[in-house]
């Protein structure tokens, strides 16, 4: 291994497409967003040869979707609001869900995660919804282990609170 | 933190099952797949050496590139479903096999037996039930960049399923780096893609992908790719 790390294959990206398609639904709270957004990350990836020193693939990844979604959030900040027409969404679910009541129950899901605080939320991204270690989720957000333990603990339950309000306990 | 409640603890164990189901029942759309596969055959080494000459420069070479492609497309004419622009890609035909089936599972044709009375043209779907415990499940049909492609699936005991995808035309892009099983003359592609074991080959004109969560293995796959009936 050289010096400045391991290469990233390009080949390999399909293998992560899923997860950080879910990840991005879930920093967007928009499927149409997700989508953008995830090529848009491919798209950074691929424009020059990447070279991993601590990371594993899916860990460098999501930190460049997250990277993404806040510097496409900052550009979105600086021009005038749009809102889509109704008759521009697309069907809940077109990869393929089971049952209609999973795809809106998703994207509920991925809607209060979009929603809540950011250090929660990418916590929760990382572990949750990507599938990192606490260990690999903490070297991505560049925090420590028992930080992502006690973020991803109050994410969960303000997600459970979000889906039914009536609920108490949120820590 | 303080330690929590056993409320708090109920309701962070729902909010986790909560996402559990929603990252289970969440896969990208082929349509992104799709771009991003374009993405990456059009970002790849050669582009992006292009990427870092002068804007200038770029339109210039974006000019000659055109009509080099313009004279190299005309070249191929003639060609017969050779992989052209465009069209399906195998790892497209992948995730249309890892799509649900929509319509009730064919059964064998007692005209051909060995085969189900499900096809592509004059390719057939085996009937794998004679002789293995693979049995027809279901099928749905999807236009996959324009071409039409049929998928039957077949589950057998302990829940596996595997997608058989038929579409008309041969030499798909998109198994880089696949190996090669050759049997009866037959060269069978055997790779991982979007995140499935996929074996493809060629028969009549068509292109074949047998295609299954990772879990099933390559190991099962290659025996009913090289079925006889």
């Amino acid at each position: 291994v050289s010096d400045e790390g391991r290469p990233l294959d390009p080949q390999a990206l399909g293998d992560h497409v899923d997860r950080l398609y879910r990840a991005a639904w879930a920093l967007t709270g928009r499927r149409e967003d997700a989508e953008d957004l995830v090529q848009d990350t491919f798209a950074k990836v691929l424009s020059r040869p990447r070279f991993l020193r601590n990371d594993d693939d899916l860990g460098y990844l999501l930190r460049v979707l997250r990277n993404t979604h806040i510097s496409r959030h900052r550009t979105a900040q600086r021009r005038p609001q749009t809102t889509a027409m109704p008759e521009d969404r697309e069907p809940l679910d077109p990869s393929g869900a089971r049952r209609p009541e999973e795809a809106v129950e998703a994207g509920e899901v991925f809607e209060l995660i979009a929603a809540l605080p950011d250090a929660f939320r990418d916590a929760l991204v990382a572990v949750d919804v990507v599938g990192l270690s606490y260990a690999e989720a903490a070297r991505a957000l560049g925090t420590k282990e028992a930080t992502i333990t006690s973020r991803l603990y109050r994410a969960r339950a303000r997600v459970a609170h979000g889906m039914d309000p009536t609920r108490g306990g949120v820590p | 933190m303080e330690s929590p409640t056993p409320e708090e603890q109920r309701l962070a164990e729902l909010g986790r099952e909560a996402v559990a189901r929603a990252v289970a029942d969440t896969y990208a759309p082929l349509g992104l797949r799709e771009r991003l596969e374009a993405d990456r055959v059009r970002l790849g080494p050669t582009r992006r050496r292009r990427a870092l000459l002068a804007p200038a420069g770029a339109v210039a070479l974006l000019v000659v590139v055109v009509a080099l492609g313009l004279v190299a497309g005309a070249g191929r004419d003639g060609t017969i479903g050779g992989g052209r622009a465009g069209g399906p890609t195998v790892l497209a035909l992948v995730q249309a096999g890892a799509r649900p089936a929509i319509a009730a599972a064919p059964r064998e044709d007692p005209s051909r037996p060995g085969f189900l009375k499900a096809a592509v043209d004059d390719v057939a779907f085996p009937y794998y039930a004679s002789r293995s415990q693979w049995r027809s499940a279901g099928t749905r049909t999807d236009r996959v960049s324009g071409a039409p492609a049929r998928t039957v699936y077949y589950d057998r005991p302990g829940g596996d399923r595997v997608a058989y995808t038929i579409v008309a035309g041969t030499r798909l892009p998109g198994l880089d780096g696949a190996r090669v099983v050759r049997d009866h003359g037959v060269d069978y592609r055997v790779a991982r893609a979007g995140g499935r074991v996929v074996v493809a080959w060629e028969v009549k004109g068509h292109t074949c992908v047998l295609s299954a969560p990772a879990s099933v293995g390559a190991d099962a796959l290659l025996p009913l790719a090289w079925w006889q009936a």
